[in-house]
Order: C-alpha cells, then sequence, then structure tokens
C-alpha cells in the first residue's frame, strides 16, 4: 500500500529520537519585525486553543480568539478530571519518553503515526514544567515534590494531577497566559462568538465568518493561517460526557471546504460513567479512570442476582477485568473495559434497576488506607470501624469531589456502597487529518487538540489529551507555523470586503434564513435524540456490516426530514440558543453519516472501533495490518460523497503486535 | 473581571518541575482557591455587588505559591484597581458571597488579600 | 412525554434584552421525575414550549457537571438554589416537593446586565 498523492505528513528524515530537536531547529523563522504584521485566528480556546493563542502572542504574532461560551474559561477542557501525562519519572518506575511513546503506540492499537507520537512524549516533561512555572496547584507529597498516579494502559506512574479537577487547573493556566496577552493587546478576544465557515481565498484559508450570538450579527474576520481547536464531537451520540456546547460545526464546515477528515469512526467509549437514569437524561457524567486506582470492577456470579451489592459474599463476585486480564487488572485501556463491561452486561450479569451497570468497589482498598493510616498513627488493634473510618479520610482525600458528583447525582453514597457505573461515548480519536506541522490538507489551517485526528490512534490513553492539547498549543505550533508563515510575510490583510468573504457569508445567512423558515413540529433535541440513538446502537461499542448499513440509511431520513420539519423559534438577530443547536444537529447528521462509512470501510477490529465479524474466540479485537495499517482520510466531494485517501502507518521503531494486557 | 491574575512567564524555559518544592500544605492550600468556577454568585449575592472572593481567591492561590510570589504585591494592586475600574463594589465583610459560594471558597482568602494589599 | 409524576409551577423572568423590561412568566412543568436535573427540569418545560410554539426559556449552561460555572440562576431567592455547595446544574428534582412552585431569576446584580432571560453579562 502506498499513501495517497494527496496526504503528505511531512515527516522529517532521521532517526526517530532526533526528528523533532532537528526540525525544530532548522524549520524557518519570521523575524519579530514581520510577525507584528502576521494574524492569526484561532477558534477556540480549551486546553490547544488558548496555549497556542497565548504563545504565540508572545512571540509578536497578531492573535484573535473566539469561543462560544461567556469567558475563554469555559471551554469543555475546564471539565477533566483525572490528570495529565508525562514522562518525568520522578517515581523512578522505569518511565522513558520510549515507554510513553511505545504505551501510547500500543494503546492506541497500532494505528497512530510514529513520528508525532514521539514528538509528544518528548515534550511531556516541558508542559509539567510549564504549567508548574505558571502556578497550576498539581497535587504534592509531604516532601514538597509533584505527587503521581496510574491510569489505564501503563504499568507506570506518570499521571500528574490536581484533585480531580485537572483540567481546570490547567486551563485557568492557560487562560492566565492568555489574559495576560490580551491585558497587553496582542490578543483580541472574541467570546459569545461562534465560527459559521471558513474563508479560502486562491486555495488557502484567509479567514472565517462568525456570528456574534448575543447580537446575531455575522462578521467577516481576516487571518493569515486560521488554527481550529474547537474540540471533539463526541455528542454526535447526543448522550456522551461531554459539555453540552461541544460541537463538530467548525471542523466540519472546513471538512466540506477541503479539509480531509482523518479516522471519523474511532470513538472512545468510557468505562466508567454514571448510567443513564431515564429519557429526561441531557449528558452523562464522568467518573475519573482515576478511580480505577483505587476502585475494583465487578458484577455477580449469578445472572440477575438482586441481592445488595454489600450482601453479596466475597466469592460470590467476578472481578471479571483482574479475571481476564490478570496483568493489567483494572486498568486495562478504556476500549478493553468498555467492551468486557458490555459483554458482562448482555450476557445478564449487570445490576442496578436497569441491569446496564457494573460495580466499582472502593471497599477493599478503603480498608488497606485505614490499616496504613492506623499504624502510621501508632494505633494497636483499631476496630473495624475504625479503620475505615481512617481510609476514607484517604479516600476522599484523593477523589471527593468525584464521590460528591456522585452522591448528587444518584442520590447513594458511594463511601458506603459501591458505584454503579457504564460505559458512555467519551472522547473521538477521529478528527481533520493533519501533517506534521499540525496542518489540514487545507493550506493555513491547522487543527489542534481534540479536533485534530493525530496522536491517538484507535483508542487514547487516559490523561494524554491534556497532554496533546497543550503539547500542540505550547510546544508544537509555535514553531511548525512557522514553516508557512515565513512564505507569508509579503501578504498583506486581505480587506474583508475580498469576493470570497462576502460569498461565504452570504451562504451563512442563507443557512440561516433556511432554518428560520421551515417551521416545522419539531425541536432541534427531537432530531438529535434519534441520531444519538442511531448511532449508538450501530456505531457505538459494537458495529457490524448490517447495522451500519441500516444506520446509513436511516440517517440520511433522518436529515431529510430535519430540513423538512425541524422548528427554530425565536429569531435570527437575538440571542438564540435552538438557533446554535439546528446549526450544530445539521452538521451532526452529515457526520454520523461518514462515521458510518468510515466504520463499514474498516473490516478490522482496532482500538475503539470494534467489528463483531473480526474478533477472536475470546472476544478480543481482532487486527488486520496487512490490509488496514492506514490512517483513513475522507474528502467531501459533495452532499453525501466522500473519497477515501489512505496515508500507510509504517513502524520502524516499534514491532507491531497483538494488543494484549493479559 | 479577568485581569491581573497571572504570572508573568513566557512559554518555554520553564526549569524542571520538581527544582521548586512546595510544601503539601500549601499546595492544598492554593488548589482550594483556585477550585473557584468564576459564577458569579458571591457578586450576586453581596449587597455592595462586590467582586472580592472571586478576585482574592486567585490572588490567594497565586501569594500562596513560590512562583507567584515575586509579583504578588502587583499583582493585587493591579486586579484591585481592575475591579474598580469595571464598577464593583466595596466588601464590607457581609460574608454573604461564603455562603453561597458553590465551591466553598473561604473568607479567608479576603483576609489574605487584604493582607498583600496593605503590605 | 411523562417521565415522572412531579408537577411543579415555575415563575421565571423573561427579559428579550438588555434594552427591554422583564417579567414573570408562569409556566406549568409536568410529568418531572426526581432523578432530573435542574436544567433537564427546564428542558423538558422548553421542549413543550417549543411544541406549542412558544419561546423557550434562554438559560446558560454547558458543562453540567458543576465545573464550567455558566449555569448561573437565583432560584427560590438564593443564587443557584436551596442546596449547600452546588450549581444548578448539579441540583436534582428530589429536593423539590410535587405541588411547589419555584421562582427563577437571574443574577440580581448591577454588575451583571441581562442579556435575555436567565442569562446574564458575567464577563
Ligand atoms: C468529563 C471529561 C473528563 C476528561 N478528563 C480528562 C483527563 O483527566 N485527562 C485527559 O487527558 N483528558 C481528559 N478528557 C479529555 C479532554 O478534556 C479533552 O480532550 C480536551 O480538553 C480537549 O481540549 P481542546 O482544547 O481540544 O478542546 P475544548 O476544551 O473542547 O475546547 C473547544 C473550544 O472551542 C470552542 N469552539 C468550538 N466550536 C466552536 C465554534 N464553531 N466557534 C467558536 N468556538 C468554538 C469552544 O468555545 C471551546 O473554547 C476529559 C474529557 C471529558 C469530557
Ligand atoms: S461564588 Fe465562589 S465559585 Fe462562584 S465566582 Fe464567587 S468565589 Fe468563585
Ligand atoms: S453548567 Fe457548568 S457549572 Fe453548571
Amino acid at each position: 500500500m502506498a499513501s495517497s498523492p494527496k496526504l503528505n505528513a511531512k515527516i522529517p528524515e532521521g532517526a526517530l529520537e532526533n526528528k523533532w530537536t532537528k526540525y525544530r531547529s532548522t524549520v524557518h523563522l519570521v523575524n519579530p519585525a514581520n510577525k507584528r504584521s502576521l494574524e492569526v485566528i484561532v477558534v477556540g480556546s480549551g486546553l490547544a486553543g488558548a496555549s497556542a493563542a497565548a504563545s504565540l502572542a508572545e512571540m509578536g504574532y497578531k492573535v484573535k480568539v473566539l469561543c462560544f461560551q461567556d469567558s475563554p474559561r469555559r471551554a469543555h477542557s475546564i471539565a477533566a478530571q483525572g490528570g495529565i501525562n508525562a514522562a518525568k519519572n520522578y517515581q523512578n518506575d522505569g518511565d522513558s519518553i520510549y515507554r510513553l511513546f511505545y504505551d501510547t503506540i500500543k494503546g492506541g492499537d497500532y494505528r497512530a503515526r510514529e513520528a508525532n507520537v514521539h514528538r509528544l512524549a518528548e515534550v511531556s516533561g516541558n508542559i509539567i514544567d510549564q504549567c508548574v512555572a505558571q502556578g497550576v496547584p498539581f497535587a504534592r507529597e509531604y516532601g514538597g515534590t509533584l505527587s503521581n498516579r496510574s491510569f489505564g494502559g501503563t504499568q507506570v506512574q506518570r499521571t500528574f494531577y490536581a484533585a480531580g479537577q485537572t483540567g481546570q487547573q490547567l486551563l485557568l493556566g492557560a487562560y492566565s497566559a492568555l489574559q495576560r496577552q490580551v491585558g497587553m493587546g496582542a490578543v483580541q478576544l472574541l467570546a459569545r462568538h461562534e465560527m459559521m465557515d471558513i474563508v479560502k481565498i486562491d486555495g488557502k484559508c484567509r479567514g472565517i465568518i462568525a456570528r456574534d450570538l448575543v447580537t446575531g450579527k455575522l462578521e467577516r474576520h481576516f487571518g493569515h493561517a486560521v488554527l481550529l481547536c474547537t474540540g471533539g464531537y463526541g455528542n454526535v451520540f447526543y448522550l456522551s460526557t461531554n459539555a453540552m456546547g461541544s460541537n463538530v460545526t467548525a471542523i466540519w464546515k472546513a471538512h466540506k471546504k477541503g479539509a480531509f477528515f482523518g479516522n471519523p469512526c474511532y470513538t472512545q467509549i468510557h468505562p466508567t460513567c454514571i448510567p443513564v437514569s431515564g429519557d429526561h437524561q441531557s449528558k452523562l457524567t464522568l467518573m475519573s479512570e482515576s478511580l480505577r486506582n483505587d476502585g475494583r470492577i465487578w458484577v455477580p456470579k449469578k445472572q440477575g442476582d438482586t441481592r445488595k451489592p454489600t450482601e453479596i459474599p466475597e466469592d460470590e463476585r467476578d472481578y471479571y477485568l483482574e479475571r481476564r486480564y490478570p496483568a493489567f487488572g483494572n486498568l486495562v485501556p478504556r476500549d478493553v473495559a468498555s467492551r468486557a463491561a458490555k459483554e458482562r452486561c448482555d450476557a445478564g450479569y449487570g445490576v442496578g434497576a436497569s441491569k446496564m451497570a457494573v460495580y466499582l468497589d472502593f471497599a477493599a482498598n478503603t480498608e488497606r488506607y485505614g490499616k496504613i493510616q492506623a499504624t502510621k498513627l501508632n494505633l494497636h488493634n483499631p476496630s473495624k470501624e475504625e479503620i475505615m473510618r481512617l481510609g476514607k479520610e484517604v479516600v476522599k482525600e484523593k477523589y471527593g469531589n468525584l464521590f460528591d458528583m456522585y452522591k448528587q447525582i444518584t442520590g447513594e453514597d458511594p463511601y458506603e456502597l459501591p458505584m454503579r457505573i457504564y460505559p458512555a461515548v467519551h472522547y473521538t480519536m477521529g478528527g481533520l487529518w493533519v501533517d506534521y506541522n499540525l496542518m489540514t490538507t487545507v493550506e493555513g489551517l491547522y487543527a489542534l487538540g481534540e479536533a485534530n485526528f493525530s496522536d491517538h490512534g484507535a483508542n487514547r490513553l487516559g490523561a494524554s489529551a491534556l497532554m496533546q492539547g497543550l503539547a500542540d498549543g505550547y510546544f508544537v505550533i509555535p514553531y511548525t507555523i512557522g514553516e508557512y508563515l515565513s512564505e507569508e510575510i509579503r501578504t498583506k490583510a486581505i480587506p474583508t470586503d475580498n469576493e470570497a468573504f462576502v460569498k461565504a457569508e452570504a451562504e451563512v445567512q442563507e443557512r440561516i434564513s433556511k432554518l428560520m423558515n421551515i417551521k416545522g413540529t419539531k425541536s432541534v433535541d427531537y432530531f438529535h435524540k434519534r441520531l444519538g440513538k442511531i448511532m449508538w446502537d450501530k456505531c457505538g461499542m459494537a458495529r457490524n456490516k448490517e447495522g451500519l448499513n441500516w444506520a446509513i440509511a436511516e440517517i440520511r431520513k433522518l436529515k431529510e426530514e430535519f430540513w423538512k420539519d425541524v422548528r427554530v423559534p425565536g429569531e435570527a438577530n437575538e440571542l438564540n440558543p435552538e438557533l446554535e443547536k439546528a446549526h450544530r444537529v445539521a452538521d451532526f447528521i452529515e457526520l454520523g453519516e461518514l462515521m458510518c462509512i468510515d466504520a463499514l470501510d474498516r473490516n478490522e477490529s482496532c482500538g475503539g472501533h470494534f467489528r463483531e465479524e473480526y474478533q477472536t474466540e475470546e472476544g478480543e479485537a481482532l487486527r488486520d495490518d496487512e490490509k488496514y495499517a492506514y490512517v483513513a482520510a475522507w474528502e467531501y466531494s459533495g452532499e453525501g460523497n466522500f473519497n477515501l485517501h489512505k496515508e500507510e502507518l509504517k513502524y520502524e521503531n516499534i514491532k507491531i503486535a497483538a494488543r494484549s494486557y493479559k | 473581571m479577568a485581569a491581573g491574575g497571572f504570572v508573568s512567564v513566557n512559554t518555554g524555559n520553564a526549569k524542571d518541575a520538581n527544582n521548586i518544592l512546595i510544601p503539601k500544605d500549601d499546595a492544598d492550600a492554593a488548589f482550594n482557591a483556585a477550585a473557584c468556577i468564576g459564577c458569579g454568585a458571591c457578586v450576586a449575592a453581596c449587597k455592595n455587588a462586590s467582586a472580592m472572593l472571586f478576585v482574592s481567591a486567585k490572588v490567594s492561590q497565586l501569594a500562596l505559591l513560590p512562583q507567584g510570589k515575586i509579583e504578588a504585591k502587583n499583582r493585587v494592586l493591579n486586579m484591585v484597581k481592575q475591579m474598580d475600574e469595571e464598577g464593583f463594589g466595596n466588601c464590607t465583610n457581609t460574608g454573604a458571597c461564603e455562603a453561597e459560594c458553590p465551591k466553598e471558597i473561604s473568607l479567608e482568602n479576603i483576609a489574605r488579600m487584604n493582607r498583600e494589599y496593605l503590605y | 412525554m411523562s417521565h415522572g409524576n412531579m408537577n411543579l409551577t415555575l415563575k421565571v423572568w423573561k427579559q428579550k434584552n438588555k434594552n427591554e423590561r422583564g417579567r414573570f412568566e408562569t409556566y406549568q412543568a409536568k410529568g418531572i421525575s426526581p432523578d432530573m436535573s435542574f436544567l433537564e427540569m427546564f428542558d423538558v418545560v422548553n421542549e413543550s414550549l417549543i411544541n406549542e410554539g412558544k419561546e423557550p426559556i434562554a438559560f446558560d449552561h454547558d458543562c453540567r457537571e458543576g465545573i464550567c460555572g455558566m449555569c448561573s440562576m437565583y432560584i427560590n431567592g438564593r443564587p443557584h438554589g436551596p442546596k449547600e455547595g452546588i450549581t444548578t446544574c448539579q441540583l436534582h428534582m428530589r429536593s423539590f416537593k410535587d405541588g411547589d412552585t419555584i421562582v427563577v431569576e437571574p443574577w440580581r446584580s448591577a454588575a451583571f446586565p441581562v442579556i435575555k432571560d436567565l442569562v446574564v453579562d458575567i464577563f
């Protein structure tokens, strides 16, 4: 297999360990005087967007930042809980850049690009240094050093964290760096603004059309380059752990204007989320993977057991992850853990009212911590109650906010009863295809963070999204953008009365009018929920040919119905949340179709993509490296038509092997 | 309501993270102050429309950490100036903010900020 | 569609924009489940308003798990409602009783002008 001529990944020559260092020091530079006249638009203010915007502004570029929330600090990254990986080896447990690189490639089921992943591992340590310098209050040991915990798919402790609010603390760090630049006039901030389309002139991306969400006015913004840092598209499933506003619109619009979409079907279903409680459910809440450090997952050995969990004796419990995967146990990667939970529930061993849940139990480790505390405090023969009380204090300190959250939502106390959890849509590995510079197939248009496809292959390891977002923004794009912008120093700012801007704005306007004028009978949510159900049933944790074909036909029907019968109340020239949703859902419907097409094309199982036709006798994913060791990059070629381009994945530094966590 | 709450450090060249040792208690206190979600309940609940709890949470987080110490004084001055310019009122210690804060940010932060402001 | 069996009366602040005057509007929230969050209760009310051809209630929200700080509103005279230490999106309907009347207003502070209904300008 050879890569499509339309896909040049621009991976630098040389040995893997030297590629980035060498490239970084030879990439073209832009001199300070020229930087001042080069404008960069950053769409999105999450970890990727805020870190990129702050860094580029510090370097001297003129930067504009957009986000749809009222403040950049509210981007979805704020909700990340568990932590961020870095190959610091502070625990002296054998970690290294190579090991982080290896774990990530293996975790991604050998479907990620070696050079990008190695670069990610190389800069991971700098991220922690940078964040600490900004004042991010990471958890610490009594000696004053940084503390680490374990995440899935690894056997070292390399995850840095701030209680269960790591994303919040990292984002506030990046946000403060951004605000510093805003204060100095280097960044112009456009909050409550939504990007509606990109503008292309002579094949290059030269700006965007945005909607001021408060007034409804359309605006034209010029940029020598545009960075899409708009996050993931998990909400195509309606229910996910993503924030309500997370959407695909920015990258979908870019896709329709020529940016190829990489691996759209790779979706991460997170094993530990609070189960659905009814059809009113609007979103699902994650219980961080860090809980699997101390929680043991089990179901009763007897089908349909209705006893209270605390009444089921030890030998009647099936700790199925420890049973099936003794080497990694409860810390297997997410795709493996999710499928195992589904397998048990489908087989009739599920718990709770819906029977679609498994237990995540902290009792054993609470007791263990209690005993350690008792010894520390020199308590002789402490009672069981005493031990559990001391243990709970330790657990509370580690996971307090998560336990509170669980109790709020379910009304049950996880200090007393095990949590009930079930897998839920969480993250999208797919996204816009980018080269080594993070540039899409449209010149001058970049994608960073969850919005690109680059580093996680078919399955992302826990605590690696925050790492990737900040790597892209702080340490990659500031260098790689020079390669393009150094050629643009003679391009004067293009006035926005240029016909390309006028035309793009008119198209957006037309679409808004169309949506407003359907005046149908069904709400936007009605369509979104139906789409979500199709996607979850047929393109979720398990997929097959028949189901995917059915889903594609259903989605096409749904699309037709949407454009005939959706009702968008209110007006276009005011704050109108229903109109915002309508735009997003219209794009999700189109994306859903492409996801199913991609899943249908990939006749193998890998990572989060599990095709029922392709599994081992033990129910493990069965890859086909002969035929499918490629990135699927889809080109839009008009309404419902997509052409496949393949980027061959070559493994020169890692021996590609069956992925085993046994 | 965003000015000045930062440590002046550019991207790159930060030294190894474990070169700065921070006692666990200070790190925990900084984290507790940093847990503010910027929701504005404290301002809304205050009869003076004062943003002291919110602002002091940020000031405290950074003042508690060695990285932020150097600029502590200036940071307070800037943030208080900004708060005044944006028309937020003065704090008269009614405690309504603390009572309504969903993240249970403590009034101690206001006291800590006043200390930074005065000395 | 019915989700549960609580019925509530809502008095909600409606205001078209910054310049126009606002007023309280009364709505019936029917078939509410105690497992819903306060915002999910709003979703149900909005869905039926849209089905009846009326304007839904505008409110800010995003994460729905207590971390983004967007779901600002006064509920029965208190920011984020009657329970301590949580945001509106974390407030569940089990904190209310069948038949209750709930008053919902935007942040009432000169510092935060109303953009629409419950949406205010904080930053
Ligand atoms: C509940 C939860 C917990 C998580 N925990 C972890 C964890 O512990 N560790 C980890 O590594 N990862 C975690 N993740 C994943 C991680 O948080 C995300 O992948 C990451 O934060 C994405 O960052 P981002 O900068 O790419 O995008 P986001 O933070 O999603 O930001 C997107 C930005 O784009 C803007 N935007 C989007 N569309 C438009 C548009 N059309 N116009 C204008 N602006 C737009 C938004 O306003 C926002 O500012 C978690 C995810 C979830 C859902
Ligand atoms: S009420 Fe608490 S969380 Fe909200 S802005 Fe004020 S200090 Fe921050
Ligand atoms: S919606 Fe984010 S805090 Fe409530």
